[in-house]
Order: structure tokens, then C-alpha cells, then sequence
């Protein structure tokens, strides 16, 4: 069953699209990672799929139902990210307790003791945490909801590296636990690429892949070689990224359709075949440029 | 085991590969149980789908033998199939590298086995 | 998959207890406004002229809780608008809601206001006297007993206008949160009325208008009626305005 499902979902902002004609469909209880540079329509989208706002046009489905001001979708979905605003007058302890009043399948001991192995002051407001601290909390607020739906727009803000390790472990080791669908948006793919099933690319509104996280590693390869000789071998092929090496040499990156014989080939050619890390064949997608930041100083 | 995520062999190889460690090295013995997909998924932090993927893998090479609501178990010629399948595939791979690298630095074939023959008295003579 | 199954009320219910513990700010500004309501009476409403003899004089003050009540109005006006800022907007939405859950409990909770800003500005009048009685060393206190019957109407009366304010002030600042320009345009509008109508007619329709249709009518029921009325066309004209509104930036 899908737990999400868009249909040339489109959202305009002013004469902006901040999504465009955006189709998608997310399995229940899975991992999914949905990658983008800033102001690639992440939030948009999640926002949607959360019903905090109405699309433009296209059709959208969460649970099977239509998610804008929809009870059942709220009950069981949360939205997490670092915007959330929580009362001043509650303390985290008296926050946690709020959440389990609202959230049926909210595990409380569970919060209480992430609280306190990240070192959370229980009588301190959210407002009065560092940044890091508010991400935490959020995100332990996120994972104790147990929704079936649970979505973290870019939720290590401010954390640091060991927070976050922490944070992917646990997030996991709750998953298994209790499987449940859970969405991630982030700019950081390499360190939480391993508890992913799946990676949504999303780059100015449009989706560029929704991939299974195996396929990713041999979507592009990398060739570098002599000038002449990689233009003759690859002519046809769609090039995704391009640098050039000294004066001879080039460094390419191109969508992996080729052929057991033709990669033997290029071996035998003396053009070194390499392999494109994820986090590496994003950027390159979604730049701007074929050369990337190379071609904004190339110009001068 | 600690995974490479930035190899190129994709997660659910190297897990694979783990177990098939795990199996020559006799931690797990023929027909007892193999690792869950979730306690595999646990020991490395993965994606239980990945891990699942390693398992149905050693499935697919009858390495693993499933019995339904049990689990998956070592199959009695296991260690077999490990062994052939190391010997033909990583070793065949690595002989087909060196053989290649050998070319692009100008090694002659009888340099070559040369330097083959001297590599594992060298092993032997350590041993 | 396995859904947790919802119950609209009890949604709202939750949503209300949650307001009466978050938006506790409030209660501190009620408390702040009505001692400063009450500080200002002290002296009095108004004094009758005193007569004195060789043996004693007179002097005549007369109290009224009317400035607590009307400073609790300003208030209830003022919190409704305040809950519908983005920011209490948003905090509804980190649980489960949706706008009519967050809107039902919104009204839940200034009816609730209503009824502790009536019962805080009634307990004032008390307090107002002992004040009195301690600052002029009075020699008698002459108060208007009620009848239980009269008690309870006035009481409710009390809490339908906080209450009324409220609704308006709510409307008001679901219209803002629709359009900046109704902040200005509106507080603009009524105030320009009232300069105009004070200085060329000595007199404001407005205000004349409203307090015709609710400080005017002898009927109890008759009163309660119309509150009703007034607050569910202002209720069910807020609801749907801000069914429109989008949450979190």
C-alpha cells in the first residue's frame, strides 16, 4: 500500500513553482530520504503531504485521503522540523506529557529516558535551547510519536556529528521495533545513506529520481582519460558532470547505461572507471552548470 | 566488520560477504541460524531491506536454505560454495587486474609469473 | 496499515486542555490589568458633595467594579487577538489538529476566559472595599445586596459581554492574519466614527448602535439571545475565514 501518492502536484508561489507537476508514490514502512539543495522544494512538498497548505493544482493522497485539514492524517502523521513553536509556559517534561495526551502510540518512557542520555534539562523551555538541543528534542518528540507517518525536514540542524550518529541509530533501532513510514529530508546523504531503503531527488520543483538506495551507487560512473579518447567512446551518452584534468585530461561523470563490453572496453582503452559516491552523483544532478563552480571563474 | 559505505561494492555485498566470513570461520555451523534481517540490521546500523537483500542473495546461492516462520539456516555445502565461488569470482577478478595493470606498466608475462612465483614463496616462507 | 482511529471532540478536548496550560501568559495579564483596573477605582467613581455639622461630616463616594469590567473586556478583546497570531496558530499544529479542532477549542478556551475574567472582576468589587475601608477609614459601607436569582443573571451577563469581546477580538484577528491591512483599517475606521461622530454630532452611531442592541435590553433572555446570536455569526464568520489561512512558514 502507498502511503504517500502525488499526481502532477504543482504548487506556485507567486509566479514561482516551488513544485512542478510533482509525481510520486512512497510504500508504507519505509525509510525514504528526499534530497535537494535549498529551495529545491523540499519543504514545499512535505508541507503538503503534511496538509499545513493546499496545492495549486495535481492531486495528492496521504493514507489514501486528501491530507488538508484532515483529522485522520494529523492523528497519524507528525511533522517535524526546526521551525516548530512550543510553548513557552511548558516545560519539556510537560511537553512530552501534552504529546502523549495527543499521540495514541506515543511511548513516553522512551522520551523521558532519550531526554536524559542527551543530557536535556527536563525543566527547561524549548525557547530557552541551543539550536542543537531544540533539533534533539524535536527529533525525540518525532521518533516517541510512533505515527505511522513520520516526516523530519532536515532534523540534525545545529546537531553535532555525534548527536547525529546517535540520532540515525536510534531512529533505526525504533524503525525495526516498530515499522512505521518515515520520510527524511536532508542535504547530508552520505552519513544516513546506509538505514535508507530509498532516495527521492528532487531539484527547482521537479523530481529527478526515486530510486532504491542499491541502484543509486550504479546510476553514473566516473571516466577519466585523454580528451580524444573519451569524446570518441562516449559520444552518445548523457553526460552528467565535467572537469577538465591538466591539459589532457578529462574527468567525466555519465548515466550508466553502458554495456558489460563497452566498460571492458574503456578499461582496455586506459580510461580509469570509477564509482560515484551518492552524495557526489546529487550534486552533480542537481547543479547548475555541466562544470559546476569550475565554470563561473572558466568564464572570466 | 565496520561497512565501507564509499566502496563501490554496494552494502548488501559486504554483508553478504560478512556472513560468508562468518560461516568459514565456523562461528555459525551448518543448519544452525543464520542472523535475522533485523539483527543484521542492528549490528551495522542498516536498512533491514539491505540486509535482507545479503540474505537473499546467500538464499539465491543456496549458501542459506529458508524454513518457513524460522528463519534461514547454513546449508550443509555451505562452506563449498563459499570457497569455489571466492576462488573464481575475487581471485579470478584480482589475476584479471594484475594481469591488466602488468600491461599498462610494460611488465612482460614472464616478468610476471616471475614475480607471482616470488610472492608466494615469500607467503610460504612467512608461514 | 494500522491507523490510529480520531475522535473529533476528544481532539478538542485535548487541544483546550493544552491551551488552558500553554496560554497561561494570560491569566498574568488578566491579573495585571484588573489590579490596575481596581487601583484606579480606589478613589472612587464618583463623589457626591459632603455636608458636615458641628458634630460630624459627610462624604459620599460611590463604587462601581464598571472600570474591572470594562478593562476585563479590553482584555478578553485583546488575548482573542493575541490567539490568533501566527505564532499561537502554529503551536496548535505540532499535535494533532486540524483548523476547525484548533478553531473549536480557540472558542472553548475564551469561554473559559470569559468565566474566570467574570469571576475575578466580581471578587474585585470585595476587594475594591477592603481597599476603601483600609485607605479612607470609612465609617460605613453601604452596599446593594442581591438576590441569588439576580446574582446569577448578572454573573452571566458578566461573562456573555467578556466573552462577546472576545469573539470580536478573535474576528478581528483572523481578518488581520488574512490581511495586514485590516489591522489598520479597522481600528482606523471605528476610532475616525468616533472623533467625527464626537465632534460634529456629539454622538457615535456605532457605539449608540451597539450598546442599543445589547446594553439596552430589559429581557434577560431577550439579552442572552441576542449575545448568542452575536457570537455564533461572529464564531462561524472567523471558522470560515481561517479555514483559508496556511500554517507553519
Amino acid at each position: 500500500m502507498n502511503v504517500i501518492e502525488t499526481r502532477q502536484l504543482t504548487k506556485t508561489y507567486g509566479r514561482k513553482h516551488a513544485l512542478n507537476q510533482f509525481s510520486i508514490s512512497v510504500e508504507e514502512k519505509k525509510i525514504t530520504a528526499l534530497i535537494g539543495r535549498n529551495g529545491a522544494g523540499k519543504t514545499t512538498l512535505l508541507k503538503l503531504i503534511s496538509g499545513f497548505d493546499r496545492q495549486t493544482s495535481g492531486e495528492l493522497k496521504v493514507f489514501s485521503e486528501k491530507p488538508y485539514n484532515n483529522l485522520k492524517v494529523s492523528a497519524n502523521m507528525i511533522f517535524i522540523d526546526d521551525n516548530m513553536n512550543l510553548p513557552s509556559s511548558l516545560n519539556l517534561s510537560q511537553l512530552l506529557i501534552v504529546a502523549n495526551n495527543f499521540y495514541d502510540k506515543f511511548d513516553l518512557p522512551l522520551a523521558e529516558r532519550l531526554i536524559d542520555y542527551f543530557s536535556l534539562p527536563r525543566t527547561a523551555t524549548h525557547q530557552s535551547l541551543s539550536k542543537g538541543m531544540k533539533s534533539t528534542f524535536n527529533m525525540i518528540f518525532g521518533l516517541c510519536s510512533r505515527c505511522a507517518l513520520t516526516i523530519f525536514d532536515e532534523p540534525t540542524t545545529g546537531m553535532d556529528s555525534a548527536v547525529r550518529k546517535d540520532f540515525y541509530r536510534a531512529l533505526l533501532k525504533d524503525y525495526i521495533e516498530h515499522p512505521r513510514s518515515i520520510v527524511l529530508s536532508s542535504h547530508l546523504l552520505n552519513e544516513l545513506i546506509d538505514i535508507l531503503e530509498e532516495v527521492i531527488l528532487i531539484n527547482k520543483g521537479n523530481l529527478i529520481f526515486h530510486l532504491p538506495v542499491e541502484e543509486l551507487k550504479s546510476y553514473a560512473i566516473g571516466l577519466e582519460g585523454e580528451n580524444e579518447l573519451l569524446e570518441e567512446l562516449i559520444h552518445s551518452k548523457e553526460i552528467i558532470y565535467k572537469q577538465h584534468i591538466g591539459v589532457k585530461n578529462t574527468y567525466l561523470v555519465i548515466k550508466n547505461d553502458l554495456t558489460k563490453q563497452e566498460l571492458v572496453k574503456l578499461g582496455d582503452s586506459g580510461i580509469k572507471v570509477t564509482a560515484i559516491s551518492p552524495d557526489d552523483l546529487c550534486v552533480h544532478l542537481t547543479a547548475e552548470t555541466k562544470g559546476g563552480i569550475d565554470d563561473v571563474f572558466n568564464q572570466g | 566488520m565496520i561497512l565501507d559505505s564509499d566502496s563501490i561494492k554496494p552494502i548488501y555485498v559486504q554483508i553478504a560477504e560478512w556472513l560468508e566470513t562468518e560461516i568459514l570461520h565456523d562461528h555459525i555451523k551448518v543448519d544452525e541460524k543464520m542472523y535475522s534481517q533485523y539483527q543484521l540490521a542492528d549490528m551495522f546500523t542498516i536498512n533491514p531491506a539491505t540486509a535482507a537483500k545479503g540474505i537473499t542473495m546467500l538464499i539465491n546461492e543456496e549458501i542459506l536454505y529458508k524454513k518457513r516462520g524460522l528463519g534461514t539456516f547454513v546449508s550443509s555445502y555451505a562452506k563449498g560454495i563459499i570457497l569455489s565461488k571466492r576462488k573464481n569470482e575475487t581471485l579470478n577478478k584480482l589475476v584479471e587486474e594484475l594481469v591488466s595493470e602488468a600491461r599498462h606498466l610494460e611488465v612482460s608475462e614472464k616478468e610476471l609469473i616471475q614475480l607471482i612465483i616470488e610472492a608466494n614463496s615469500n607467503v610460504k616462507g612467512d608461514k | 496499515m494500522y491507523l490510529t482511529k480520531v475522535n473529533f471532540w476528544k481532539v478538542i478536548f485535548n487541544q483546550y486542555c493544552y491551551k488552558l496550560k500553554s496560554y497561561a501568559g494570560s491569566y498574568t495579564s488578566l491579573v495585571m490589568v484588573q489590579l490596575i483596573a481596581i487601583l484606579l477605582s480606589v478613589g472612587g467613581m464618583s463623589h457626591m458633595g459632603g455636608g458636615s455639622s458641628e458634630r460630624f461630616d459627610i462624604e459620599v463616594s460611590i463604587y462601581s467594579h464598571a472600570l474591572v469590567l470594562i478593562f476585563t473586556m479590553f482584555w478578553a478583546f485583546a488575548t482573542a487577538i493575541l490567539i490568533t497570531t501566527k505564532a499561537y496558530r502554529y503551536e496548535d499544529f505540532n499535535f494533532v489538529t486540524n483548523r476547525i479542532t484548533s478553531n473549536m477549542s480557540n472558542i472553548l478556551f475564551l469561554l473559559t476566559i470569559g468565566i474566570i475574567g467574570a469571576f475575578t472582576a466580581s471578587m474585585s468589587f470585595y476587594l475594591n472595599k477592603i481597599i476603601a475601608l483600609l485607605v479612607y477609614d470609612y465609617d460605613y459601607i453601604i452596599y446593594t445586596t442581591n438576590s441569588l436569582a439576580e446574582t446569577i443573571t448578572g454573573f452571566s451577563s458578566t461573562v456573555l459581554y467578556i466573552f462577546l469581546c472576545g469573539a470580536l477580538g478573535y474576528l478581528l484577528g483572523v481578518l488581520v492574519q488574512i490581511n495586514r491591512l485590516f489591522g489598520f483599517v479597522i481600528p482606523a475606521l471605528f476610532i475616525g466614527e468616533l472623533f467625527i461622530g464626537a465632534s460634529w454630532y456629539d454622538y457615535s452611531a456605532i457605539v449608540n448602535w451597539i450598546s442599543g442592541i445589547y446594553t439596552t435590553e430589559a429581557s434577560f433572555f431577550l439579552f442572552v439571545f441576542k449575545v448568542l446570536a452575536s457570537l455564533i455569526i461572529l464564531f462561524l464568520a472567523s471558522i470560515t475565514l481561517s479555514n483559508r489561512l496556511e500554517v507553519r512558514r
